[in-house]
């Protein structure tokens, strides 16, 4: 998800026609772009990954021209030939294997514009590129250098250039060690032995990607003629990319001029077509669309049709499948206006036998006056084991955990009982408290080496708090399941030595006051705690 | 003038000192101090006593406050990691969250502690010099902590502090003293017997018949009793138990499927490539023990390649597919059930945990409850699902409902659900639905329209309740569960 920032007048500009500020915040949702704030005529929109075509306002501008009626149907994006030629040398495989290229002739810069260059290169590399890894976009003055141009690899103290925003000279260690791109995306390169460089006819350099162009190229108020370069590891990507951005340049009227890389020809903005039955549209959205609807509403989402078969306009890269298409069908009839349709369905309800045993135990332990309360699962070995005076045991353990706190899932309920009486020594005496909840258990006989197990667990917190009365609740308990309970001695690091005992699946017995000192209780505790029955 | 046993004490022991404390009646009586508080309320009303109440403010600690003791403040957390080298607010909101982050810059500005510089912060020599030495803010916390005076010159810091939320706590505390009047003096002067009464009427009083003889003491009846609470659900498991119902209600059955689940089943299974950015490890747990799971039925495994690498034109990795996690959604059950499916229509929910390896802060919590419906059938379609999800979320309490297009990975259509909240005159997200992509259903096997949904199960609490602090669901605050919550 990416959210980028458009002016009103602006986006009224491209579409030709003035759209109320609320009509066109509404329509803009409706059909997918929703619209987190407005603040003035600045409007904030969140753009969905499956749209990379709206990252800038000229997108979202030539969408809302077919979504307003205003000029529906497909835009054919014309190009033209020219001679600027790329050479791809070999050396480049390895590192960042695939680039491609176009020239744009007779652009007029403006604020709105560079603005829109700005947002789009950023949110495509933040989303598409995979924070450049998988695509970086240099967009070069292209007067500034000579065809042919060649994409290379070289030794970093081969080569070194003016980077922009620099006034001297470095060379590629330099502008990896101290331009703050350089630092910001060394990453991308760690342990290369050779770095990737765009170098013009004369030696001079427009990039060194995916880190930074030249000051030699920097795009400026007078230019006229970009040069376009985008280098990756996917070449589906960056042609993809490729096509969003320049279609970008002709809805402000650039024209398009192709580029040879490599034996190929780019950009290729050829049009795909699917065949589309519209019956399919009834079996997947419910409303029934003939024809000729079907051909108005799609054209309202920018696609051309003739006959069965749907024209899907070059920037459009996520039709994957017949319903991609029929999705825009939908979205063009409007959400609005499909009618919710009550349909039974008929088929018999029930709880999971887990929860519906969880639930009687709840209430059972309700019964007794007691306080449910529900803690987290993930925690770490500090708060688990070493506070209970416990040795770490078998557990599921997180490899990356974003801070200390969460590094293993629970396998007893019992540590975060504790930490809830810790927190709550202002409230009334007695907390008597328990929690019916989930722990997981290493099991290599799963298909995923662990299971979840529901454990019962209660403390009793009280001036009077003690073994005798907590084991009161427990016989209870096992009454009211008709269940035999045998309690033999057995000491545990955190209880009192010779009040604690165990029974199938549980223990009972009186928390150890060093323990509870650790927790900062004030209070006797005695905890029981129990396999779910 | 009728006066009760503890009156009669308290008057008594007012005879020897007319002015005390409750402190000094609690001594000299033995009394305990809601006894003393409760007869010397009535002995004001009889005219025999004076009370005088001096309220003084008590500050402590609130909970951000505990939490800044006990992990620093913001901007001391910010400040070490500023210490060996730069770093941008993104950086630094990686691990401290971005809330955090964000109110340190404030503070550190404030201080003249940092410097911004190409969308990096650096320490200034005031910053440095803090590494070594308190701010004022951390000592002010400290004095509040153990109780102590805030002197003169810290009262400026004490007042920013003040005015951060949720830092200091404010509790008043009043002091009684009770003095008794000339009326007082002379009940007393004619004379207290101190007639002994009995309170408890004991089994061996009936027994005996000794409850003729003796005068039992008459009660307040009005007034206030100890407090004592009823066992609760949590005010949350009252939220989970209510959708449930919703869902039983409405025909569907009950599925679970496993917590530490593998990625086939989590991400490659729903369609989601392998380099998708969801996936990554800043948004995913994944686990170090147990590593790896065991295959799946070999059918989906190949099924699922193939319509990965078909559509997405990657190398597909077996590999990838089996490295183990914890579910970040429980649709990973959803699809574990649809190689189940025989007889059509199918509905089944969930309601359960699920993981997202986030910093825990008033927005986000690293678990929580995901609630999930799903309709299989061959006839249903996008209008079907659109009246489920307003009955659904009707019988939830929310009449007004709206869809709006979305996207997610494993859906086609998708859609965005949105709730009017009629409190707040204000249409909020609730929950996203969608039919799932035959990409996704195909290879498990179903031949049939997939109606899916789905919300965050905490966010329907914190909408009704208001709850601005996500966090307050799992503190098990006993103030907040043990009050009326209904």
């Amino acid at each position: 998800m990416a959210m980028i920032e458009i002016d009103y007048n602006d986006v009224c500009k491209l579409i030709g026609k003035k759209i109320e500020k609320e009509k066109l915040v509404d329509r803009l949702a409706m059909m997918g772009a929703g619209v987190e704030e407005v603040d003035g005529d600045k409007i904030f929109i969140e753009i969905l990954p499956n749209r990379p075509d709206w990252l800038s306002v000229e997108g979202l501008a030539r969408s809302l021209k077919g979504f307003l009626g205003v000029e529906p149907g497909l835009l054919d994006y014309k190009t033209v030939d020219g001679k600027i030629e790329v050479r791809v040398e070999k050396s480049v495989e390895k590192i960042r294997p695939y680039i491609v290229c176009a020239a744009i002739r007779g652009v007029k810069i403006d604020d709105a514009l560079i603005k829109s260059m700005m947002q789009i290169q950023e949110k495509l590399h933040e989303t598409f590129g995979r924070k450049r890894k998988k695509l970086a976009i240099g967009i070069h003055d292209l007067s500034k250098v000579v065809p042919p141009f060649t994409y290379k690899a070289v030794k970093s103290n081969e080569i070194s250039f003016v980077p922009l925003g620099m006034s001297k000279k470095m060379d590629l260690r330099e502008i990896l060690e101290q331009h703050p791109k350089g630092i910001d995306y060394a990453w991308i390169l760690e342990g290369a032995d050779a770095y990737p460089i765009i170098v013009d006819k004369n030696g001079d350099v427009l990039s060194f990607p995916p880190i930074i162009n030249g000051e030699l190229t920097k795009v400026r108020e007078e230019t006229t003629d970009l040069f376009i370069d985008m280098t990756g590891s996917s070449e589906k990507t960056l042609e993809e990319a490729l096509n969003i951005l320049v279609c970008m340049f002709a809805d402000r009227g650039a024209k398009i001029e192709r580029v040879k890389v490599s034996g190929k020809v780019l950009p290729d903005l050829s049009i795909r077509e699917k065949e589309v039955d519209f019956e399919n549209v009834e079996k997947l959205v419910g409303i029934s669309v003939d024809a000729t609807e079907g051909k108005k509403l799609l054209e309202k989402m920018g696609y051309g049709v003739a006959g069965k078969k749907v024209r899907i306009p070059c920037y459009r890269t996520d039709i994957l499948h017949e319903d991609d298409i029929i999705e825009d069908i939908a979205i063009a009839y409007g959400y609005e206006n499909l009618k919710p349709k009550k349909t039974m369905f008929p088929t018999i309800g029930s709880k999971h036998p887990e929860e519906v045993k969880a639930d009687k135990m709840r209430d059972a332990l309700i019964g007794f006056g007691l306080q449910e309360t529900m803690n987290l699962m993930l925690t770490n070995e500090e708060r688990h084991y070493a506070k209970l005076s416990l040795k770490d045991g078998r557990r599921v353990q997180i490899a990356n955990p974003k801070t200390k706190e969460t590094t293993m899932l629970r396998t007893s309920l019992l540590p975060s009982l504790l930490e809830v009486l810790s927190g709550n020594k202002h409230e009334k005496y007695p907390q008597n408290l328990f929690e019916v909840g989930d722990v997981v258990i290493i099991d290599e006989k799963e298909e995923t080496k662990a299971r979840t197990a529901k454990l019962v667990c209660i403390v009793f917190a009280d001036a009077d708090s003690n073994y005798t009365a907590a084991k009161s609740v427990l016989e209870a308990i096992f009454r009211e399941y008709n269940r035999k309970l045998e309690v033999k001695p057995k000491d545990q690091a955190f209880m009192i030595k010779g009040r604690a005992g165990e029974f199938s699946h549980g223990y009972i017995g009186e928390i150890n006051p060093s323990v509870l000192a650790r927790f900062e209780i004030e209070v006797p505790v005695t905890c029981l705690e129990f396999e779910l029955i | 003038m009728s006066l009760t046993e503890h009156e009669k004490t308290i008057l008594l022991a007012l005879e020897k000192r007319p002015k005390q404390s409750t402190r000094e009646l609690i001594d000299s009586t033995n009394l305990p101090e809601a006894s003393i508080n409760r007869a010397s309320t009535w002995l004001l009303s009889k005219g025999l006593v004076d009370i005088k109440e001096t309220v003084k403010e008590k500050t402590g600690l609130d909970f951000e406050g505990k939490d800044y003791l006990a992990n620093g403040l913001p901007e001391r957390r910010v400040l070490e990691l500023l210490k060996t080298e730069k770093k941008s607010i993104s950086e630094l909101a990686d691990g401290l969250g971005h809330e955090t982050v964000k109110i340190a810059v404030v503070w550190l500005k404030k201080l003249n502690a940092i410097l911004i510089s190409e969308g990096k912060l650096e320490l200034t020599k005031v910053g440095r010099d803090y590494l070594k030495r308190r701010m004022p803010q951390e000592t002010v916390l400290e004095l509040v902590s153990h109780g102590k005076i805030i002197p003169k010159e810290l009262e400026g810091e004490m007042e920013r502090l003040k005015k951060r939320g949720h830092v200091l706590e404010f509790k008043e505390k009043t002091d009684r003293e009770i003095e008794l009047t000339i009326r007082g003096k002379e009940i007393i002067k004619k004379g207290i017997t101190t007639e002994k009464e009995v309170s408890q009427l004991t089994p061996e009083m009936l027994a005996t018949g000794k409850w003729k003889d003796i005068k039992l003491r008459e009660y307040d009846v009005e007034a206030l009793s100890p407090v004592v609470y009823p066992g609760k659900r949590h005010p949350f498991r009252k939220m989970i138990d209510e959708m449930r119902e919703v869902f039983i209600e409405m025909g569907f059955r009950e599925i679970k499927g496993p917590i530490v689940e593998s990625s086939f089943w989590n991400f490659d299974a729903l369609f989601v490539p392998q380099d998708h950015p969801g996936r990554e490890m800043q948004d995913t747990f994944y686990t170090k023990e147990p590593k790896e799971a065991a295959k799946p039925d070999a059918k989906y495994l190949e099924n699922v390649k193939k319509v990965h690498e078909e559509s997405w034109k990657y190398k597909w990795d077996q590999k990838k597919a089996l490295e183990l996690l914890l579910r970040t959604h429980t649709t990973a059950a959803t699809c574990r059930e649809l190689t189940k499916v025989k007889e059509l229509p199918v509905k089944v929910f969930s309601i359960d945990k699920v993981f997202r390896n986030e910093v825990l802060d008033y927005k986000h919590l690293p678990e929580f409850y995901q609630v999930e419906g799903i309709v299989v059938d061959k006839q249903a379609t996008l209008v079907d699902l659109f009246g489920i999800l307003k009955e659904f979320y009707s019988r939830l309490g929310f009449e007004k409902i709206r869809f709006q297009p979305s996207f997610f990975p494993y859906t086609e259509p998708s859609v965005e659900v949105q709730v009017y909240f009629e409190k707040k005159k204000k249409w909020m997200e609730l929950g996203g639905a969608g039919i799932f992509r035959k990409e996704v259903v195909r290879p498990l096997g179903v031949d049939a329209n997939v109606l899916a949904w789905g919300l965050g199960g905490e966010r329907p609490l914190m909408v009704i309740d208001d709850l601005e602090d996500i966090r307050i669901i799992y503190k098990n605050d006993l103030g907040w569960i043990r009050h009326g919550n209904d």
